[in-house]
């Protein structure tokens, strides 16, 4: 009696096992459909837009932003398109979707014949991921070393080759640190106006090149306002204690800058306010007041910010 | 002595900078006046960045230069004591493709200006930027943009200002409904201001971070407001001279420091 029993639970479970597979494979066919219907979907809004933007009218565009981000790689064939005003957009929405989908057509974009596009694809990936991951992805370090080569040169590709250490990019960041027709870099549109060679020494003094730590402790030391902006907004790649000690000296500077409130508008920001920012977040600083990125910070809590480097940072 | 003066204003000449100093686009020609230096000889010190050709026509002669490459480089003019040099950056297009919201929250929030003038608008803008810094601003989006949130009669950033609540700080309530996939967001409203007397009209626009808020009536031409607020966008500051300049409060001109940081 028990046996049979126990055969006939073994023949139940059985059987509900085989509803249960079926029902998952249903089910799982049913996910597949559903995807491939979505995608199908964002295809033909991805080549809607980009058929009226060829016609000049780029209002559809707007809308590729809200796709879901696996829906990026539909965008291959519009970066590398023959126009370079649709290669614009496709970046720009790569950019704005992220993703994991998106990031090698950007790394693909940096080889753009448009200096432009080149530099716009380098932004997205400056500001859209974690350094690792645009390390994980093939052709990276080739990709920017070339874009580095190139005639104008974007901060934002300089800052990146600190992830893809070896002789190649050593090089190339010493053309760009010792090229006087380097010319100049900003790290976004409204971010002031730097040389070239700032985001190289940067990134080589990352890369543990002596000569250009050395020149940048120099050049902190004397830097003008634009270049101290210039380097608490790109703390993420100084990586080197004795460079950020010497940073630690700009909490004391009172200098106004125009980030941080519109034009016109009072009390502007300083440096030692954008400082507290950056040392907080790049040092994961534990303080007893809010980061408020409009306004100016109180005495007692730059002190707050030194103490807390003092501690965190050995010398 | 011989000099290097602008032949057509507002055409991205600086005389105030020494040397002087001219904008050419990659690709396209500026014409500048040599003054005293009819029998001068003129060359690029670069030609594979600028090349000059002279001409003479009702006594005036003019010196133009192609951009043939982006860098810089200098035309001379003469030698030794009586020659004149002109700094010349040639500089490629930067192209802002800009997405323009008209906010409307249904009460009193709700903009007066209108799609159909746009392009117009852009036109202006352009009129002044890109002759002078190879600047271009594009038309990416423009719709209305409908808010639930009574936004009252004006639009204020003042998260800087202590002692302010933060609700009344509606900036980031607008400008969260930018279009990601442009480079610059206008926001028009019908008043904006950004300091402790939102009641008393004192801002026409505010640039932050790409994006702009602008107000109906600025006072100003508008497509010199938004162009003053387009080389915000790109790094440029507000100054009080020279008069007449674009980032004074009321003008069009742009200088070489203007022009090099909204276009280096």
């Amino acid at each position: 009696m028990v046996e049979h029993s126990f055969s006939r639970k073994v023949f139940l479970e059985g059987i509900l096992f085989l509803v249960a597979l079926s029902f998952s494979i249903q089910s799982g066919s049913q996910l597949a459909m559903a995807q491939n219907e979505s995608q199908a979907e964002a295809k033909r809004q991805i080549d809607s837009a980009f058929e009226q933007a060829r016609n000049g009218n780029l209002q559809a565009i707007a809308a590729l932003a809200e796709l879901p981000a696996a829906s990026a790689s539909l965008l291959r064939p519009y970066v590398h398109d023959e126009s370079s005003a649709l290669r614009r957009e496709a970046i720009s929405v790569l950019t704005a979707l992220g993703g994991k989908e998106a990031s090698p057509l950007l790394v693909e974009a940096l080889s753009d014949p448009n200096a432009g596009n080149r530099e716009r694809a380098s932004s997205g990936l400056y500001f859209v991921y974690d350094p690792q991951e645009i390390v994980a992805l093939d052709h990276a370090g080739p990709a920017l070393r070339k874009a580095v080569r190139g005639h104008s040169v974007s901060a934002t590709s300089v800052l990146l080759l600190r992830y893809f250490p070896g002789k190649e990019t050593r090089q190339v960041l010493e053309q760009t640190r010792d090229n006087p027709q380097a010319g100049k870099t900003k790290l976004r549109s409204w971010s002031p106006v730097v040389p070239a060679r700032l985001p190289a020494l940067v990134s080589l003094s990352a890369l543990g090149d002596t000569d250009s730590r050395n020149e940048l402790l120099k050049l902190i030391d004397a830097a003008d306002p634009a270049q101290l902006e210039f380097l608490f907004n790109a703390i993420r790649e100084v990586d080197s204690p004795r460079v950020l000690h010497a940073l630690k000296q700009c909490l004391q500077n009172q200098t106004q800058i125009s980030a941080g409130v519109p034009a016109g508008a009072t009390p502007r920001r300083r440096i030692c306010d954008l400082a507290v920012d950056a040392f907080v977040k790049r040092l994961n600083l534990k303080v007893s007041f809010e980061l408020a990125e409009h306004q100016r910070y109180e005495d007692d809590e730059i002190k707050e910010v030194i103490d807390g480097i003092n501690k965190t940072l050995p010398r | 002595m011989a000099s290097f003066q602008e032949l057509t204003t507002n055409n991205g000449f600086d005389s105030l900078a020494t040397p002087r100093w001219q904008m050419v686009p990659f690709g396209a020609r500026r014409a500048v006046r040599l003054v005293d230096g009819d029998r001068l000889a003129v060359t690029s010190s670069n030609t594979r960045i600028a090349t000059v050709t002279t001409a003479k026509a009702r006594n005036i002669r003019s010196v133009t230069i192609q951009g043939v490459r982006q860098g810089t480089c200098q035309i001379v003019a003469g030698t030794g004591a009586t020659r004149a040099v002109l700094d010349v950056a040639v500089k490629r297009r930067v192209t802002v493709r800009t997405a323009f919201h008209y906010v409307d929250d249904g009460r009193v929030q709700r903009t007066a200006r209108r799609i159909a003038n746009l392009n117009a608008l852009i036109a202006a803008v352009n009129g002044v930027m890109l002759p002078q810094a190879n600047v271009q601003m594009t038309r990416h989006s423009a719709a209305a943009l409908r808010m639930r949130q009574n936004l009252r009669r004006v639009v204020r950033f003042s998260s800087h200002l202590p002692g302010v609540r933060a609700r009344q700080h509606e900036w980031d309530d607008v400008t969260d409904n930018a279009d990601t996939t442009a480079d610059f967001n206008v926001f028009f409203v019908v008043e904006y201001e950004q300091d402790d007397t939102p009641l008393r009209d004192n801002a026409q626009a505010g640039t932050l971070g790409g994006n702009c808020i602008m107000e109906d009536n600025v006072g100003e031409p508008d497509g010199e407001t938004l162009a003053h607020e387009l080389a915000h966008h790109l790094g440029a500051d507000d100054k009080n001279a020279p008069a007449g300049d674009l980032m004074t409060p009321a003008g069009r001109k742009l200088r070489k420091a203007e022009i090099n940081t909204m276009n280096p």
